[in-house]
């Protein structure tokens, strides 16, 4: 059984050394193709708390919690590695895993019976993506500190507004904006994020290539720590999204990293009576929220 | 032989006017529970419906001191569903007090069945019970080791499991940083 350290851990996907088909739950487990019942395990010195199947069901017990979550992958490399390659990535299916199964393109199974292997990896890793789903990171620039949110809406219909127009294939996601005032003004600020599908391979990531466009000198992505592209500077910014957010035209900025996440944020225009433009018309079919299965983070 | 074979389970014999089953543990040790009990574990239910195994049934995966402390829970928990299922008053819905007080009784037992258990054979039984597909003792076991890490610092759990910090210092702050965003409520 392979660890993954923090440099690998978008490479890794190795097996966790499961035992054998079973009834019941297991349906983290990439397996080793089922084998026999009585299957022993080999020398393994990571039992008791340090075993995966242990972690999974103690925390699928307590939802994932992710303040135990960051707790426990503070404890020693071990820990860290199985909260980086299984239990982030069910915290994240068990929040939005329609979301997940559209970024990753591999269905996730609800939880019960055998179902498909989950998905074994994702750019920027998991860890990121579960940050991404449930903190806001704020804006610096206007004095917003980040914060714990907890429940978050994402959308593809509001990502599209986000694509400029060559760029309408992209499969994107993108939070409601959280609105926070701005002292010593009446306008607010709303910050946002969101996640491409296979960044590197989108026509989005094609374009910033393609202008040259240079990687920002100072900023890097909240969740992943990867480098980002300003999308203002590569004037990949459409018209229709600071539309879609309500916002004043001019003051929308948004940041996206090598991995496929967007962080942004907007001044919001207050509404009049006679406007109604802020949030558009988003189908439900295209929503995740990461409320969905009723399973709220705290 | 033949009316036995008719029946459910080849596995299961009557001892006393109660159908037992032999459970085998992977150290080779037997068993028997009631099959009651064992309906408990939707994985034995499914042996036994499905016709059982003359010799009893093997459980390579479950050692012996394991295995008697899920029989244990599972014939406890078949008693008391059966006791409340005799109950005349429980049936006229009368009782909900004497329902209420008997679930919490069962509760306390549980709770002192897994707070009796050494660190090793907790997780062994939280294995155990997923493999057996027992809900209740999945669910006590695991709340058991969710409560003994719930609110602590990393530094804590490594004392309360006996877990060596790997980390350096520059390392252990990194991760400190890195971590600090689901607190920041």
């Amino acid at each position: 059984m392979s660890e993954c350290t923090r440099d690998k851990r978008q490479l890794c996907g190795a097996s966790s050394g499961a035992d054998g088909s079973r009834i019941g739950s297991a349906s983290y487990r990439d397996g080793n193709g089922g084998g026999a019942i009585g299957v022993a395990r080999t020398s393994d010195v990571n039992t008791g708390i340090l075993d995966e199947q242990v972690l999974v069901l103690v925390f699928r017990s307590i939802k994932f919690d992710p303040k135990a979550l960051c707790t426990v992958a503070c404890v020693s490399r071990r820990l860290r590695a199985v909260a980086e390659r299984v239990l982030w990535r069910e915290l994240c299916i068990s929040r939005a895993p329609r979301m997940v199964a559209s970024l990753t393109g591999v269905a996730v199974g609800g939880g019960a019976g055998a179902g498909p292997p989950p998905p074994r990896r994702i750019a920027g890793g998991w860890p990121a993506l579960a940050k991404l789903l449930l903190f806001c990171c704020g804006a610096a620039a206007a004095a917003v500190p980040g914060h714990f949110m907890g429940v978050s809406r994402f959308s593809k219909s509001s990502g599209r507004s986000f694509l400029s127009r060559q760029c309408q294939g992209d499969l994107l996601y993108v939070s409601d904006p959280c609105e926070h005032a701005m002292p010593g003004t009446d306008d607010d600020v709303g910050v946002y994020r969101g996640v491409f599908r296979g960044f590197m391979r989108s026509r989005t990531g094609a374009c910033l290539v393609g202008r040259q466009a240079a990687l920002d000198a100072r900023l890097r992505c909240p969740y992943c720590g990867a480098r980002v592209w300003s999308m203002v500077a590569a004037g990949l910014v459409p018209h229709s999204a600071w539309r879609r957010l309500g916002a004043y035209e001019g003051r929308v900025e948004y940041y996206v990293c090598v991995s496929g996440h967007l962080h942004g944020n907007c001044w919001l225009a207050r509404l009049t009576s006679s406007e109604g433009e802020h949030g558009g018309d988003s189908d439900d079919s295209d929503d995740a929220s990461t409320e969905e299965d009723g399973h709220v983070a705290l | 032989m033949a009316a036995e074979k008719g029946e459910k389970g080849a596995a299961a014999k009557e001892v006393a006017g109660e159908r037992m089953v032999t459970l085998e543990s992977s150290d080779g040790e037997e068993f028997h529970m009631s099959e009651a009990a064992a309906q408990l574990s939707t994985l034995l239910r499914h042996v036994i419906e499905g016709g059982g195994i003359d010799n009893g049934i093997p459980l390579p995966k479950v050692a012996a001191r394991t295995l008697e402390k899920v029989i244990m829970y599972c014939e406890k928990h078949a008693k008391a569903a059966a006791k409340s299922d005799s109950d005349p008053s429980a049936a006229a819905g009368s009782s909900s007090d004497n329902t209420a007080a008997a679930s919490e009784d069962l509760e306390k037992w549980d709770r002192k069945l897994v707070n009796g258990l050494s660190q090793d054979a907790l997780f062994d039984l939280i294995v155990a019970a997923d493999y057996l597909v027992i809900d209740g003792l999945l669910d006590a076991t695991c709340r058991k080791v969710a409560d003994m890490m719930k609110g602590k610092t990393p530094d804590e759990i490594r004392k309360i499991f006996n877990i060596l910090n790997d980390f350096t210092k520059e390392e252990e702050e990194e991760m400190r940083r890195e971590y600090a965003w689901a607190f920041d409520d």
